[in-house]
């Protein structure tokens, strides 16, 4: 479980530890060949690309190519660029993959991890960037001993502060993260899973139980099964059924979780009979009530 | 009027203050109703002639948006506000900034709240 003032970021099968402030700011492609930023609200804190290249190639003339760009750009720029090559690395990660580590200053202090992982066939580029007076090594370190870049069973996902286990053998289909709302829909073959949190719950629910609010919200094609009350959380278990040509059958399960003020949604949905396990969810510090 | 550009830092250590001229209330659910006055241009005064036009117009501000106007006395920063935020409904940073530094750019452009920047009185 994460320490106080971190946190935990994971997006397609990619994961590691990171200070709690520094949050997703731009994303793009797929589990294939893709990317993402992490910023602290100053500056671009993480980097990531990845690729899974299919034709041979050689890693040291990938990173040597890398070092050459880096210092026509500073020599462009007229910025003195100082370059610390082959940092030792340390970790499971490392021993199962051929890459480097290596520092760069100009005008920040930036780690570069190149590497290439023999097991998943990741080509991952990733570069964490620091002021030059602050300190650095603790982050570094937490950053790099905890980066994940596949997972033998439940990829662990992580995106502000929503984070979840989700089940083997289903792909990001579509997803929408906007302020206080967050949806992310995950196929399978014909079988779908999809997640949503809400926040500010209080404010959402006001003085309506969450059967009320769920029911204005979404339409009536579900069938409330179970409703329970705990002691941090208010959940209800649904299912349904569509009619006419598509016939989709789903499950769902909602709840409130008190500690985090947020309501959290899981949908299975699929044509044939559902056979994917509940996703797990840290909804707040211990694990999500799901089963 | 000088319209001063601010960049993200400088807009995280302004102070928000409310326009000291318009008059505001708290209803029963402790909502903040703003009154502003409406501008009289040309058709405005040619329509008052045939018609009855309010003088005011009312802002009805929701809970949250509530908070944010009590929290903008010229006491507190944007980062303040955003701080206080984040921790009364348990929000993520960037939820939080969004959310507020949104809110904050339309009170701006209506002209209900000013910002002032440290050591400049005149923004």
């Amino acid at each position: 479980m994460e320490k106080e003032g971190w946190g935990y970021f994971g997006w397609q099968g990619l994961g590691f530890e990171c200070p709690e402030d520094w949050e997703l700011s731009t994303v793009s492609g797929d589990k294939r060949r893709g990317g993402f930023t992490l910023d602290d609200g100053e500056i671009i804190r993480v980097e990531v690309q990845w690729d899974h290249p299919v034709t041979p190639f050689s890693l040291d003339k990938v990173i040597e190519k890398h070092i050459q760009d880096l210092q026509k750009a500073a020599k462009r720029k007229k910025v003195p660029l100082q370059i610390r090559r082959k940092i030792k690395m340390r970790g499971k990660l490392f021993r199962e993959k051929n890459g480097e580590l290596f520092e760069w200053k100009a005008d920040y202090r930036v780690f570069t991890l190149i590497c290439y992982c023999k097991i998943c066939g990741r080509l991952l580029f990733m570069e964490l960037f620091f002021h030059l007076e602050e300190k650095f090594e603790e982050t570094l370190n937490r950053i790099l001993s905890t980066l994940k870049d596949h997972f033998e069973k439940e990829e662990k996902w992580g995106v502000y502060g929503f984070i979840f286990l989700l089940p083997s053998g289903f792909s990001l289909s579509k997803f929408s993260l906007k302020s206080g709302y967050l949806y992310l829909e995950f196929r399978r073959e014909r079988e779908f899973l999809i997640l949503e949190r809400f926040s500010l719950a209080n404010l959402l629910l006001e003085k309506r139980s969450l059967k009320d609010w769920f029911k204005e919200k979404y339409p009536s094609r579900w069938a409330l099964i179970e409703e329970r009350k705990e002691r941090i959380h208010e959940c209800i278990s649904l299912k349904f059924k569509e009619r006419g040509i598509r016939r989709w059958k789903g499950e769902g399960r909602v709840w409130y979780c008190l500690p985090s003020n947020k309501i959290y949604l899981v949908l299975r949905k699929s044509k044939r009979e559902i056979s994917s396990p509940w996703p797990e969810i840290f909804c707040h510090a211990e694990k999500g009530e799901l089963s | 009027m000088r319209v001063k550009r601010l960049n993200r830092r400088e807009m995280f250590e302004c102070r928000p203050i409310r326009h000291p001229s318009l008059d505001w209330e708290k209803n029963q659910r402790e909502e903040v109703i703003i009154e502003i006055p409406l501008k009289k241009n040309f058709w405005a005064r040619l329509l008052t002639k045939f018609f009855f036009l309010p003088e005011r117009k009312k802002i009805n501000l929701d809970r949250i948006g509530s908070e944010v106007w009590m929290l903008c006395d010229g006491k507190n920063t944007v980062r303040n506000i955003v701080k206080i935020l984040r921790k009364r409904y348990n929000l993520s940073r960037k939820e939080a900034e969004v959310s507020t530094l949104e809110y904050l750019r339309r009170l701006t452009q209506k002209g209900i709240i000013g910002l002032e920047l440290k050591g400049d009185k005149n923004e």
